[in-house]
């Protein structure tokens, strides 16, 4: 049991008091960035980084990577209490959550998401300890061709979130494809959609689009409402989930951290990816799949599961190849490069402490952040509790300084506004917002994968069908669609009028 | 009538307002430079190499110049966001900012850059290199960089090589390769980033990549196979590997890290920055950080630096146009 | 209308006209915006093939919509709730204009002073706060996010002409 004496030395390098005492600035951070939308973790972790040159390797990496998870509890906090994401892997939360929260069930929603994320990671970092070899290869024999049709699942996967017309889900993804084309051309540099902006040549940018979408328009939405009325439901509906609560999302949270899990090991989007599929998982095999997006605990428990297995997840390649999966990664890449550290295959013979010092804390981590969030959330409920018309102006601001801190760029300020106003008159016509911004994230890479695998196969798209994920990829494709209408004729043998309803 | 208690929220806010006219009228007084913090612009996100070069460096700044440096983060664009915002700032020796080389010398072939290449900036003087150097799997059958060539003229166009783009020097470089060496033709394989690249070498995906130093920590364990530097000089970590000037192809990638303030910067303050900067240099702890980057230390004056790059520009004005990449 | 409705049956209002015609124009101006930026072959796609894919499918989709909107509309004599009829237009405008003038301002003005200036706007106008109040909520809202961000987090926020 060599793993085990390996873990064991992991948590004496943890519970040195000096590293305790980094874990718990990492998370104390990570979460008030995370709650914060719009500064992710990637803005603390820099801000930080300087300070991490006075402390040990160990530490510097411990808090770093305490930062990079307890964002992720805090993204879903503001998921939740305001429907702004904290982050991409977040957005899906926003679609129960939030109407959890309206409905008064605020506590129970952070609850379950706190609980379920700790679970998540906790079988996650079981997973790390044990998988992470043949993981992380497994992960490297993903190239162009295979994240090509993984983003095409995930395209077929994201229609089914719509709660409303499946039709009009697929539109808003499609318009998010669009809106994910502006700005340079991998290939050739060539400016697209640009106007001539030389701001929009990095694109439009997830922060101001999300807060845009999410934030402002819900705000816009809510101010029609009497002044007086109310947008959150004054009587709280207890602060803790309860036991049915417990027992509906139990599977919800063990299916999504194997999601999370497996998809977050895979460099860029992971997570993202793995919440949306956590959540149409759940939606697909509910005994009542027209009540997600109302406020079903599932729809909160699975999403928040997944990303925050899909966030351990993606020390993987980071720790046992030297990869770093996405940009917080990759700044902790660099914390340890400081150090003169090499982050790669030879990191856990070189440096055992830091590998399973990392390990350990990862627990040490969690436990503190369950620690934490659960006492806050009274708390949050009682933010809820002022009146809106005091509370959205505190809101707006988060939001503006938010999508500012990103860049420092007032562009992104009127992105976001305009961002706003579309998700306003998009609502209003029954459209939602959640297909295209998710559309957003995964358009870049299956059109830049999509062409690299072509020009890997000088134009031949066989190339899809040679290798084993890409062919499995498709087939499941084939398979969900045939599923999907196959459902369909179903549904209308058994109840005639069934094309009157709308939902899928 | 109830009385409104205007008295303090206004009594506040006048006070508020004189505090920030107070503190504006100081910084009118001229004093001898430099009197207050500086601000050192990167165009790439903190943890990045670029940023922690330039991190290493503004510590000995801060004891040599006694005011704070205190680096800014502006990614995007393959740092011509920040080279934009450099440019556009005041020259008064207190935004400067790191531009890389090949922002001058070949991206403007590319695309539109935010800044005149020959006029923006002023510059103070090289850091580093970025380097760039050819790299297969170990378990390749091509031992040597000639022996890769040999077999790529044999099937023209079916071995790909991998690197992030676009506009990038390596990409420029490989095409300038390809135009010298008659009969040989590379599948380009562009990513988004230097960690992209590599990882779709060690995938098998690729046959080689051709990248700035993303290699050095699988060359380090065994699992990439240096072939090549593209740089002018060899490294002196790997004295064995050639570079292609050594192996006779007349070509060379290079990517000089440099530091510039904008256009218009007072010589003295300039000549003061230079000899700053050579002095951070020195430091024993930057020295140590460049070595945990596995990035080239080359030290340049501003004013050799700037007649290398117009070189350069001029140069590829009329070859890159030839190279036939600009257009897909 | 029913063999089209199967898979795709939605809750058509008469709304979907508007709203399929809007989308259909963005996604037709998109599709000339992709074939000038050059289509390639499928096996070499230039840089406005996929968007043009996208955009075509979009096109296709909301004109698919629009008809379908006029077909079904004679048929449904449903009352139809106007789409905006709880929209209160002023509103809307003043809190896009004050956001908007946000960022117009901001680097003229400082962070403080504008948002000292957007949270008195937005409470005073349009949650009709007394004045007492709103200044009072505008100063506290300020010095905090003063404090939180510039302060302690060092996020670096215009100061304006004031200095602040």
């Amino acid at each position: 049991m060599e793993t085990l004496q390996n873990l064991i030395f992991g948590f004496q390098v943890t519970l040195q008091p000096i590293n305790l005492f980094y874990c718990l600035i990492g998370v104390l951070i990570g979460t008030l960035i995370g709650v914060l939308p719009g500064i992710g973790p990637v803005g603390a972790m820099s801000l930080l980084l300087p300070a991490t040159f006075h402390v040990s390797p160990v530490g510097a990496v411990i808090m770093l990577s305490g930062i990079y998870y307890g964002a992720q509890y805090g993204g879903s906090t503001t998921s939740i209490l305001v429907n702004i994401p904290g982050e991409a892997s977040s957005v899906v939360t926003c679609l129960d959550g939030y109407q959890m929260a309206r409905q008064g069930r605020a506590g129970p929603a952070l609850g379950i998401a706190a609980f379920g994320s700790f679970i998540a990671a906790t079988l996650a970092i079981i997973g790390l300890i044990f998988m992470a070899s043949p993981l992380s290869n497994g992960a490297l024999g993903f190239g162009p061709p295979e994240y090509c049709t993984l983003m095409c699942v995930g395209l077929v996967v994201l229609t089914f979130l719509a709660q409303g017309s499946m039709y009009k889900g697929l539109m808003m993804a499609l318009f998010g494809l669009l809106i994910s084309y502006i700005g340079l051309d991998l290939f050739n540099a060539k400016p697209r959609f640009t106007f001539g902006a030389q701001e929009l040549q990095e694109g439009v940018g997830i922060v101001p689009l999300v807060m845009g979408l999410f934030g402002i328009s819900e705000i816009l939405l809510n101010l029609e409402q009497p002044l007086r009325r109310e947008i959150y439901k004054a009587k709280i509906k207890g602060l803790f989930p309860t036991f049915q609560d417990w027992m509906d999302a139990k599977g919800a949270i063990l299916r999504g951290s194997l999601v999370g899990f497996f998809l977050g090991i895979l460099p860029g989007g992971g997570a993202v990816l793995a919440s949306f599929a956590s959540y149409a998982i759940e939606k697909k095999f509910s005994k009542y799949p027209e009540k997600f997006g109302t406020g079903v605990i599932e729809g909160v428990a699975a999403p928040e599961a997944a990303n925050n297995a899909a966030a351990q997840a993606s020390f993987i390649p980071l720790l046992s190849l030297g990869i770093p999966p996405n940009v917080v990664m990759a700044l902790l890449f660099g914390g340890l490069l400081i150090h003169g550290i090499q982050p790669g295959p030879l990191l856990i013979q070189k440096h055992p402490d830091l590998f399973w010092g990392v390990v350990a804390s990862m627990y040490v981590g969690n436990m503190m952040l369950l620690a934490l969030n659960l006492p806050l959330i009274g708390m949050w409920v009682r933010v809820l509790k002022i009146p809106y018309h005091l509370l959205f102006p505190l809101i707006l601001l988060l939001c503006i300084i938010g999508v500012y801190s990103v860049n420092n760029s007032t562009f992104d300020i009127y992105l976001m506004v305009l961002f706003g106003v579309i998700g306003y008159f998009m609502q209003k016509f029954d459209f939602e917002p959640a297909p295209l911004a998710l559309a957003y994230v995964l358009g870049p890479m299956l059109e830049v994968s999509l062409r690299q695998s072509l020009i890997m196969s000088e134009g031949s798209f066989l190339i899809f069908i040679h290798r084993p994920i890409p062919l499995v990829s498709l087939l499941l494709i084939v398979g969900l669609l045939i599923a999907q209408i196959f459902s369909y004729w179903r549904k209308k043998r058994h109840v005639p009028g069934a094309s009157a309803l709308g939902t899928i | 009538m109830r009385r409104k208690p205007f008295l303090k929220p206004l009594a506040c806010t006048v006070l508020f307002l004189a505090l920030g006219l107070g503190g504006s009228i100081s910084s009118l007084y001229g004093e001898e430079w430099p009197s207050k913090p500086i601000q050192i612009v990167v165009g790439y996100s903190a943890g990045g190499t670029s940023d922690l070069v330039t991190r290493g460096l503004a510590e000995p700044l801060k004891k040599i110049l006694k005011v704070p440096v205190v680096v800014e983060n502006k990614p995007g664009g393959a740092s011509l966001i920040a080279s934009g915002y450099l440019a556009k700032a005041k020259p008064d020796g207190y935004t400067l900012g790191q531009v890389a080389g090949n922002s001058i010398t070949e991206r403007p072939f590319f695309m539109q850059v935010p800044f005149d290449p020959v006029k923006a900036f002023s510059f103070i003087c090289q850091v580093f290199d970025y380097g760039a150097g050819f790299v297969v799997k170990s378990d390749a059958p091509w031992k040597t960089f000639p022996e890769f060539v040999e077999a790529a003229k044999k099937q023209p166009g079916k071995l790909s090589v991998s690197m992030s783009g676009p506009g990038s020097y390596l990409q420029v470089g490989i095409a300038k390769l390809e135009r010298k060496v008659p009969g040989l033709k590379l599948k380009v394989v562009p990513f988004k980033g230097g960690v992209d690249a590599v990882t779709a070498l060690l995938g098998g995906h690729v046959d080689s990549c051709f990248q700035s130093q993303e290699w050095r920590p699988f060359v380090e364990s065994g699992k990439l196979r240096l072939l090549a530097i593209g740089g002018r000089e060899r490294l002196k970590d790997y004295p064995q590997v050639p570079t292609w000037l050594d192996l006779g192809y007349g070509v060379f990638a290079e990517a000089p890290g440099a530091y510039a303030a904008p256009a218009g910067l007072p010589g003295n303050i300039r000549d003061k920055l230079e000899q700053a900067f050579k002095a951070a240099m020195g430091d024993p702890k930057f020295k140590a950080t460049m070595k945990s980057l596995s990035l080239v230390e080359v030290y340049k004056p501003g004013k050799e630096l700037y007649e290398d790059l117009m070189k350069m520009y001029e140069e590829n004005k009329t070859t890159i146009p030839q190279l036939g990449i600009t257009e897909q | 209308m029913a063999w089209m409705g199967k898979p795709f049956a939605g809750q058509m209002k008469n709304s979907d006209f508007f709203s399929g015609l809007f989308f259909s124009l963005v996604s037709m101006a998109s599709c000339i915006l992709a074939v000038q930026l050059g289509l390639g072959k499928i096996q070499k796609p230039g840089s406005g093939l996929i968007p043009f894919g996208t955009a075509a499918l979009l096109s296709l989709m909301s004109i698919g919509m629009v008809f379908r909107s006029l077909l079904t509309a004679k048929k449904k004599e449903e009352p139809q709730k106007k789409v905006f009829q709880s929209t209160r237009w002023k509103t809307l405008t003043l809190v896009i204009g004050a956001l908007t003038g946000y960022g117009v301002f901001l680097n003229f003005l400082g962070f403080t002073v504008i948002t000292f200036l957007l949270m008195t706007f937005l409470l005073r106008v349009i949650s009709k706060q007394p004045w007492w109040r709103t200044l009072v909520t505008s100063m506290l809202i300020v010095l905090g996010a003063y404090f939180i961000f510039v302060f302690w987090l060092d996020c670096p926020f215009p100061k304006g002409i004031v200095g602040i």
